[in-house]
């Protein structure tokens, strides 16, 4: 009887011992296959360079004195709303001006005869714009903002006219200028 | 388990190394040479630059140049699986961020390798197949004025493994 359990014992024990090595070799072989990678790798660089842009809705304001009332009056563009859009990507920490340049009055190039540009104003509307006059003695702060985006103001133009001014067409010239700090 | 004589003993054994061969993905033939089992990737070029561009006139940058992806495998008709990883977002060295999923890529042909939209520490598929196989890789970025200017870069693995 015991010789009969030693036997079996014995053949159990074989037999866990071929399990163990099929085991082993088993998880060898896939191991091995793990192992069968292969790997590169890709440097990419994206490149970005400071951008201003500058979108307006026309390119020309107008006034109209049909008739003068014999007082100063304040008249509105023609053109109605001015919408001025800016767009940045300065970094964070940096601000965006936007000035109106101006370099001469206005002029009736039929007669000579001028108009200061001062006459001319605006008032502003939206964030980080402001309300202000034309100027040939120096750029007119229009706007100011910080960091990246689009920023768009409403702006909407006067003319503060003056019955002794002499009829005709006056023009000028305004430059808006965008410059990053 | 496996008791009885020794015939029966070896049979059983052999049907259970049979079963567990055909189970691995290895298969019966690794027994002939698994150390001669190899997957290779290549690419050229291993770098790209997306060139600076206006958003507005450029709203997708197109890389200066496409990727030439190479897979070859020894014995020749082994399955194969290539996974593309990025290994972050883009950072400048000022520590900007763009998400890496502004970047995205085109294979031609594509029957093989699938296009697909970059995703930061995430091994994508790109491709599953057997034997030797290339195609090209072309990658987009995805531009807005919100990138502050710099200059960003990453690494981009890929990675072939066996099946």
């Amino acid at each position: 009887m015991r010789r009969a359990e030693y036997q079996v014992r014995k053949k159990r024990g074989a037999t866990r011992k071929l399990i163990c090595f099929f085991l082993l070799a088993w998880t060898g072989l896939t191991l091995g296959q793990l192992l069968a990678q292969s790997t590169a790798s890709l440097g990419v660089t994206v490149q970005v360079a400071r951008r201003f842009r500058i979108e307006i809705s026309t390119s020309q304001v107008s006034f109209t004195r049909s008739s003068s009332t014999g007082v100063p009056q304040t008249i509105p563009a023609n053109e109605g709303r001015f919408d001025l859009t800016v767009k940045t990507n300065n970094d964070y920490s940096s601000s965006t001006n936007v000035w109106f340049q101006v370099s001469s009055d206005l002029v009736d190039s039929a007669t000579g005869y001028t108009i200061p540009v001062e006459k001319i104003s605006w008032q502003a509307q939206g964030s980080g714009f402001y309300s202000g006059q034309l100027s040939k003695a120096a750029p007119a702060l229009v706007a100011r903002f910080t960091g990246p985006g689009s920023f768009t103001g409403y702006l909407y133009f006067f003319f503060a006219e003056d019955p002794n001014m002499a009829p005709g067409a006056y023009r000028t010239t305004v430059t808006i200028l965008v410059e990053g700090v | 388990m496996f008791t009885g004589n020794r015939p029966t003993r070896f049979l059983a054994a052999a049907v259970c190394t049979m079963g567990l061969l055909l189970i691995s993905p290895v298969g019966l033939s690794s027994r002939v040479a698994p150390q001669q089992w190899t997957v290779n990737i290549n690419i050229f070029p291993t770098a790209i630059t997306f060139p600076a561009a206006d958003p507005d006139l450029e709203p997708v940058v197109a890389a200066n140049t496409p990727v030439h992806i190479q897979v070859t495998t020894w014995p020749p008709n082994r399955r194969w699986e290539v996974t593309i990883r990025a290994e972050g977002n883009l950072v400048s060295a000022g520590g900007q961020v763009i998400p890496i999923s502004t970047i995205s890529w085109r294979a031609t042909p594509n029957d093989i390798f699938r296009d697909g939209v970059l995703a930061a520490g995430q091994n994508l598929v790109l491709a599953q197949d057997r034997g030797n196989k290339e195609a090209d890789l072309s990658f987009y970025f995805q531009n807005s004025w919100d990138y502050v200017a710099g200059e960003y870069t990453q690494v981009i693995t890929f990675t072939a493994s066996l099946l």
